[in-house]
């Protein structure tokens, strides 16, 4: 019953996609047609949520491809459980207030019904992610989230920086992709079978001995024993981390995020706030039983690299989308950093509230975007053109004096982004600093001291997000409108500028409550005892080797966890503190447009050209990639053109030649034979004279051949 | 020594010889007629020749009576010929004689 | 060295020289004439041999028959009142070559061939015998077909040499 519901969760985006792609300048209101489809989908997935409570596991499961008697069929199914419900409400609830939120945001677009199909597609392939039993399927949804997404990013085409930017986040999805490629064949090929469930338990029978790693397992009757050397269990482990570093933004491969904000506002809360990043999360969530401690470490490195590097960037960017994008990147480490400290419940509870908070921030920041955009429209009105980037930050201030709800809204998310006590930010993000501290601490005393790094930086970029989350807030919204004092004919900007309306308001008011802690845990402080925490449970390891101590580090973070409280908050408050220092008190003309970047100084110009990656990846792979294709080009025009050229030439030549012969050889010989006999009969006719005389010679002569060969015979 | 058979027939097959040499070689067609005249005379003397050493003495000289006979048959209308010949031609030349030729 | 050898080779060399002069005279009508000296020789030749009948029969048609149409050919067919009768040859050595190749052969023959082995075939001197009436009494019982022939023969000749020769209008 369940599974069917989950089913039609699924298939009802598809068939909106279809019916809105094909049908839908048909159909009067598809937008209404598409929000209220989506708002039945996240009753649906309510309900199944609810059915969850309490460990009940759905799972059905066949056969889809039998590869013959000694080898396990390719198994496809649906497993509904806790985690995959709560994601599946998530995605839900999100999609429909962005449906509600995208009508009058995008309402004077000409894509319009296009959009919507987009955006049904996406959280279909979303579903379809979260429903997946096996890594295969979940590889397949992978690959249709990274298409839909690029459809989404790429959604104005016109413009040519969108187009770049879309096709920027496909390809570095492609490389994460590779990795986890590799994953799921080093498991494929070690154990046969892609079903989760198959390998939790394949894994937990496998041992490793003399440095291989050895499974063995029966099918059929036949008994079927692997071996690999012991490496590939950290590469498999490694391999699937790889996919999750590319969706969901860390380092190396974070470069694509930023430049994603390339598309509608809605979109962005859509996949880069709640859904499509976190699926990277929720993959590692899924294979953490099979991950060693070498991999979780890695993870936890790599985690805690994008946090800072994420939060760093974000500090001195003036585009308001592009603040939150790095943001978002910093939260990503921080969730991916926790499953590296084995806080896998609190990994996923951070993924939650950030779902919520950030989707809240994003939508704000459509809000004042959508109000900008309004002011150009009703200056153009009065015949007053005036072109500039909606999206600065330089450019705006003192707006919670005309969007009060905004700013309301805006602050109460923000408050839960930088992890201010009482929000349901902080007690996500508390926990995790905890468990890092808690981790550091067991590999210290296991001789490791260099792990402290890990909790060092996951503290201090508490302290920089709270930076430049207060830094947005006091330069948009405080202070006195720039714009004003900018352009002259921006006089009056401010009387222009309205309040959002109610299509816009619903989503952010609701965005704006989930923030707050007592929707997650009635304790303020911790949420160890919440439902959550009840209802998801910490999981095992179950690698033979490597196991990480997953129970010493919990232990650990029990202890240090009220330290951990107090430390995070104090420097969520020196962060806020400081950005009020530096920006609160500001007026109007701290920000002009006209300083060029070039100027700042190394460690600004590091942040804001968010650590030169972009240069980086341009110069080691782009370049080269192109002039390999260039060479290979030049190969093929010289080399292999000129080479069919020549053939061609050669087959015309031989022609020509075989033409010749034809003409002259055999022609000739026919008409030699003709000559030589021509000559021949000349020659011999010229016996025949008229004479009579030389007739009679001849007789004679014949008569006295014939005497002299009788002479010679007898 | 004594007249044999032999010095008969190098007489006559120098008569012979000489008839042949006389047919190729002379232009005249008068000339070939005598040319032939001389071999058949050849053949003549050859015949009594043998005659003459021959028991039955008659056979060789009645046959000897004939190709003189029939020699002035053929000496007659061979002379015809030639002189119709020479009447169409208005030459006696053999070699200029060649519409026969291919 | 009998008076008859000596008359044969007498007989021999006129007859050889005449033929030589036929051959290589540059006048036709000497030609004529040494054919005329060549069939006497054979005529001296006949009567050596024992036959007396032939030699006669030999001078009086050849030389008065055969002779005279020749001359009469000769004096037809040339121009009247030029005075010197050519008588050209071609191919003077090629003809020699074959004459004397053919000579050679037939010289052969007759001197490898062992005469004395023919049965019938011995010295017969005997002139005896009237060699007319024997070849009278010959052609009118043995050769009598023979001599029927010869005389349609000749009537044939007759006519057609006269027809042959007539002039004819066109």
């Amino acid at each position: 019953m369940v599974t069917i519901l989950a089913i039609i969760c699924f298939t009802l985006p598809i068939l909106t996609f279809l019916v809105l792609l094909f049908a839908g300048h048909l159909i009067k209101r598809a937008d209404n047609v598409a929000t209220g489809l989506m708002f039945v989908n996240f009753l649906l997935a309510l309900f199944i949520f609810i059915q969850t409570f309490g460990g009940q596991v759905f799972h059905t499961r066949f056969a889809w491809v039998n590869f013959g008697e000694k080898l396990l069929p390719l198994t496809i199914g649906i497993k509904i459980d806790f985690l995959s419900a709560l994601l599946l409400v998530i995605v839900t609830f999100i999609s429909s207030l962005v449906h509600l939120y995208s009508k009058s945001y995008m309402h004077s677009d000409k894509q319009y019904v296009r959009y919507f199909a987009y955006l049904n597609t996406f959280t279909a392939s979303m579903i379809g992610i979260l429903l997946g039993d096996n890594l295969f399927a979940m590889f397949v949804f992978w690959e249709l989230v990274g298409l839909t997404s690029y459809l989404l990013i790429g959604f104005w085409y016109q413009k040519n920086s969108a187009v770049r930017a879309s096709k920027k986040a496909f390809l570095l999805n492609r490389i994460g992709d590779l990795g986890f490629l590799v994953g799921i064949m080093t498991l494929w090929s070690q154990f046969g079978t892609l079903d989760l469930e198959a390998l939790y338990i394949g894994m937990k029978n496998s041992e490793v001995v003399n440095g291989m790693w050895s499974v063995s397992y029966t099918v059929n009757g036949f008994t079927i024993i692997k071996s690999l050397d012991m490496m590939w269990l950290t590469i498999a482990g490694l391999g699937i981390f790889c996919g999750c570093i590319g969706k969901s933004a860390q380092f190396p491969l974070q470069i694509w995020l930023p430049d994603a904000m390339e598309g509608p506002t809605p979109v962005s809360a859509l996949i880069h706030a709640a859904t499509m990043v976190a699926a990277g999360v929720y993959l590692l969530a899924r294979v953490f039983p099979l991950l060693d401690s070498f991999t979780l470490d890695f993870i936890a490195i790599i985690g805690c690299i994008s946090a800072f590097m994420g939060a760093y960037a974000a500090v001195s960017q003036f585009d308001i989308k592009r603040i939150l994008a790095f943001s978002t990147i910093s939260q990503l480490g921080y969730m991916v950093m926790a499953m590296g400290v084995g806080a896998y419940q609190s990994s996923l509870f951070h993924l939650t509230t950030h779902a919520f908070f950030k989707a809240g921030l994003f939508l704000c920041v459509g809000a004042v975007i959508h109000a900008l955009h309004h002011l150009q429209e009703s200056l153009e009105k009065k015949h007053i053109h005036l072109d500039f980037d909606v999206q600065n930050v330089h450019l705006m201030g003192g707006l919670k004096k005309v969007l009060p709800f905004t700013y309301l809204a805006y602050f109460v998310t923000a408050w839960a982004a930088m992890g201010m006590p009482f929000s349901s930010g902080f007690l996500s993000k508390d926990a995790i600093v905890a468990a890092t501290w808690g981790w550091a601490q067991v590999k210290a005393s296991q001789g490791q001291v260099f792990f402290y790094v890990v909790p060092l930086v996951a503290f201090t970029t508490g302290f920089v997000t709270a930076f430049y989350m207060g830094r947005q807030l006091f330069v948009v919204f405080w202070g006195e409108n720039r714009l004003q004092h900018i352009y002259s004919q921006a006089k009056d900007a401010l009387k222009h500028i309205h309040e959002i309306d109610l299509k816009m308001k619903i989503p952010l008011v609701l965005l704006a409550s989930l923030s707050f802690f007592f929707w997650f845990s009635f304790n303020p402080l911790s949420a160890t005892d919440s439902w959550f925490y009840h209802q998801i449970l910490a999981v095992k390891s179950v690698v033979p080797q490597h196991i990480p101590p997953l129970d010493l580090y919990a232990e650990a973070t029990h202890h240090v966890h009220i330290y951990a409280i107090i430390l995070s908050v104090f420097f969520a408050f020196a962060g806020f503190g400081a950005a009020y220092l530096r920006f609160g008190k500001q007026k109007t003309n701290t920000f002009t447009r006209t300083i060029p970047i070039s100027s700042y100084g190394i460690l600004q110009q590091l942040s804001t050209n968010n650590f030169f990656l972009d240069d980086l990846f341009k110069r080691l792979i782009t370049k080269p990639g192109l002039r390999i294709a260039l060479y290979i080009s030049y190969f093929d025009k010289k080399v292999i053109d000129k080479t069919v050229d020549l053939m061609g030439v050669g087959t015309v030549l031989l022609a020509h030649i075989t033409a010749g012969i034809d003409k002259y050889g055999i022609d000739g010989s026919v008409n030699a034979t003709a000559s030589l006999s021509r000559f021949i009969g000349r020659k011999t006719s010229h016996i025949q004279n008229g004479k009579i005389q030389s007739y009679l010679t001849l007789a004679i002569l014949g008569v006295v051949v014939m005497g002299v060969i009788l002479f010679l015979v007898g | 020594m004594q007249i044999t058979l032999q010095h008969y027939l190098f007489i006559s097959l120098f008569l012979f010889v000489t008839g042949i040499y006389i047919s190729i070689t002379k232009k005249n067609a008068i000339m070939i007629l005598i040319g032939i005249e001389l071999i058949l005379n050849a053949a003549n003397l050859n015949l009594v020749a043998f005659s003459k050493f021959d028991a039955d003495q008659m056979q060789g000289q009645t046959f000897a009576l004939f190709v003189i006979l029939i020699a002035a048959c053929e000496a007659a209308v061979a002379l015809a010929i030639v002189l119709k010949a020479y009447d169409y031609f208005k030459t006696v030349h053999l070699n200029e004689i060649n519409n026969l030729k291919y | 060295m009998t008076i008859e050898i000596i008359l044969f080779y007498a007989l021999a060399f006129l007859t050889i020289v005449s033929t030589i002069t036929v051959a290589v005279a540059n006048n036709i009508l000497y030609a004529a004439l040494s054919l005329l000296c060549t069939f006497i020789g054979i005529a001296g030749l006949y009567i050596y041999a024992s036959a007396d009948y032939l030699a006669v029969t030999q001078i009086m048609v050849y030389v008065g028959g055969v002779l005279v149409l020749l001359i009469f050919g000769i004096m037809l067919t040339n121009k009247i009142g030029i005075k010197h009768l050519p008588n050209p040859s071609a191919n003077k050595w090629n003809g020699f070559l074959l004459s004397f190749s053919v000579f050679i052969i037939i010289a052969l023959g007759i001197v490898k061939t062992n005469f004395e082995k023919i049965p019938w075939l011995q010295a017969n001197n005997q002139t005896e015998g009237k060699t007319t009436t024997q070849i009278g009494f010959n052609l009118l019982t043995t050769y009598v077909f023979p001599f029927e022939l010869a005389s349609v023969l000749l009537l044939v000749a007759l006519i057609g040499a006269a027809f042959v020769a007539s002039k004819q209008n066109k």
